[in-house]
């Protein structure tokens, strides 16, 4: 993808951004009250969520497998029908007025919903004659987001001889080729590569920087902590904490500090300790064998302290890691660390978030 | 999409979907072609193996010509059956691969989505019905009355494969599962063309089979096409056809649209 544009400073531009005006029907392109949806059987994906997002945000929807994060999605995009609640986009009520509602919005899904066989520019040029523009149009519309999202050069290969990464470009740029003004994107960077990942990234933060709405859904905190303005995070159906990342990380502390030490009996007297200095704002003890990990205020302050402390106590201390929290450790506080086994409609069965991006799991 | 498309004209959904369809039936014609095999490969075999009862008494006594005359419509009927099911294949393909959503978050009626397979799929019958025809001609048969009447067999054949589609559809939007639409489409198939007068004439089939054909839309299809083909035109055969096109028609299709309009929950 070439589109390149200059980040915004870091989360400044979110949210609770000031510079937003307007009234809230006019500030708003995602608006969702109380929403619900139990499927037919009893299973209860969505469990009265609420939460707005405002125009030219990228909005991060986090979330364990199975939290509900698609179902959301698919609410929002017209595809599914809710329980109750309150669902717009744009203003416009997802059920009452879908048609208007697909007017505005783009979506790339979990599938790469391309036609394998039609060739890369057949694919886009239908996208847009779909969205009522004449084939010509379609076509020169097509030829411009090849250039953009870097497959200029497969414009006559078959979407099925195209490596999984160029697939994905090629979903995405399908779903913004009619210039939607809200971008739902469920899983965008999953199968891309590092390159493509971060070309994706500098293309979403240029459209926001455009007016265009962001609302996607990630299994990289990581990314997620860079380039959304802010983030929900989603668990067992319910929205346990909204806000911008950086906000969310001095939560739970501004850093972290792993210990591991020597003889496992003193694990609890650790606790004990660590407990009782007060810029520690939680301990998580682990089980046997696994390291403690500490979050504090400030790590670099901290750590000497906590040493100290241990080694009065007579608690041998074999080593000691700091850093700074990142969203993971926002994550893990609120959704907890027992990896989740996936049902429903957000797929098959699976182990847990952490699991997924490689990141070592205490049990 | 093709090239051959106007340029700078609005094109109507339902014909660009059709042409997409048209079009991956060309690009990856395997699932078509043994649609049209199977037809093909019984007109052949069937034509031979059966020929010798076009002699019996009690065949020639109903007036058909020859056996492969009489088997003709029986082999057209059944190659739109089977696109039928290639059809309800295609839409449990679109929902796998998450085109289904790309389409039906589009901001077009779930009809268009709809007219572009029917079109498709009413464009590839008449072309697979085309060639069995023409094979037919070639291996010696004769249409008693003429083009018109090969027309009136292909266009009664194809609004019932058009029809019949409706059930593999909605299979595959019910199930969302390529196997089953499979499975279930197979199922329901055969049993449709063979409780008919597809390979024998009506009064020669046990009478339970005779009962079941009277309610099979199959059956009047195929009996007047072999009419068509051997005996002349019957009017009283065609409403009676027009009106068991009819309603399947009514029946089927709708069943298919209120799918279609569910197909993402």
């Amino acid at each position: 993808m070439t589109a390149t544009a200059s980040r915004t400073s870091d989360h400044a531009s979110s949210p609770e951004r000031a510079n937003v005006s307007g009234t809230p029907e006019q500030r708003l392109a995602i608006e969702v009250e109380d929403l619900i949806k139990v499927y037919p059987g009893g299973k209860t994906a969505l469990a009265g969520v609420s939460f707005s997002v405002d125009r030219g945000e990228i909005f991060g929807f986090l979330g364990p497998n199975g939290s509900g994060k698609t179902t959301a999605v698919r609410i929002l995009v017209t595809l599914l029908r809710k329980t109750s609640g309150i669902a717009r986009v744009g203003g416009l009520d997802v059920e009452a007025q879908a048609g208007r509602v697909r007017d505005s919005i783009g979506f790339a899904g979990q599938s790469v919903g391309v036609d394998d066989d039609l060739t890369a520019v057949e694919n886009l040029t239908l996208g847009g004659v779909l969205h009522g523009r004449s084939y010509s149009a379609a076509r020169q519309r097509a030829g411009e987001m090849l250039g953009i999202f870097s497959l200029a050069d497969v414009a006559g290969v078959r979407a099925a001889r195209l490596s999984g990464g160029m697939r994905r470009r090629l979903d995405l740029a399908q779903a913004m080729v009619h210039g939607p003004t809200v971008v739902f994107l469920d899983e965008p960077t999953t199968g891309l590569d590092p390159q493509s990942r971060k070309a994706l990234w500098e293309l979403l933060r240029h459209l926001s920087e455009n007016g265009t709405t962001v609302f996607l859904t990630t299994q990289y905190l990581e990314e997620a902590d860079r380039a959304c303005d802010r983030v929900a995070i989603l668990d067992d159906g319910r929205l346990v904490k909204v806000g911008t990342p950086r906000n969310l990380k001095q939560e739970v502390g501004g850093g972290r500090l792993t210990l591991t030490i020597r003889e496992d009996p003193d694990r609890t007297l650790a606790v004990q300790v660590l407990a009782s200095i007060p810029n520690v704002t939680r301990v998580q003890p682990g089980r046997k064998g696994e390291p403690l990990v500490v979050y504090v205020d400030d790590p670099s302050t901290s750590a000497p302290l906590v040493l100290s402390l241990l080694q009065a106590e007579g608690i041998d201390v074999a080593s000691l890691e700091q850093a700074q929290a990142s969203l993971d450790d926002v994550f893990l506080r609120y959704t907890g660390e027992r990896p989740r086994v996936e049902a429903g409609v957000e797929g098959a069965v699976s182990t847990g978030f952490a699991s997924a991006h490689g990141r070592r799991r205490p049990h | 999409m093709s090239d051959t498309l106007a340029r700078g004209v609005r094109v109507p959904v339902s014909l660009a979907l059709g042409a997409r369809n048209l079009l991956k039936n060309v690009r990856a014609p395997m699932l078509i072609t043994a649609s049209l095999a199977q037809p093909l490969i019984w007109l052949v075999l069937f034509s031979q193996i059966f020929r010798g009862l076009a002699d019996t008494p009690a065949f020639r006594r109903l007036g058909y010509g020859s056996y492969l005359e009489f088997l003709v419509s029986g082999m057209v009927v059944l190659s739109m059956l089977f696109t039928g099911l290639q059809s309800g294949l295609a839409t449990s393909t679109d929902i796998a691969t998450g085109m289904m959503d790309k389409l039906l978050i589009s901001p077009i009626r779930r009809s268009g989505i709809l007219a572009g397979r029917v079109m498709a799929d009413a464009v590839t019958m008449l072309l697979q019905g085309g060639i069995i025809l023409g094979a037919a001609l070639l291996m010696g048969a004769r249409v008693r009355t003429g083009w018109l009447g090969a027309i009136a067999l292909l266009a009664s054949a194809t609004t019932l494969g058009v029809a019949w589609a409706s059930v593999p559809n909605l299979i595959a939007l019910r199930t969302k599962n390529s196997e089953l639409t499979m499975v279930g489409g197979l199922l329901l198939t055969l049993p449709i063309l063979f409780l008919t007068p597809a390979f024998f004439p009506e009064p020669l089939l046990p009478e339970w089979v005779r009962a079941v054909a009277r309610v099979n839309p199959a059956a009047y299809v195929i009996e007047t096409g072999q009419r068509l083909m051997s005996l002349g035109n019957d009017w009283g055969q065609d409403v009676r056809t027009l009106i068991a096109l009819g309603v399947t028609t009514a029946v089927l299709v709708p069943l298919a649209v209120l799918a279609s309009r569910g197909a993402a929950e």
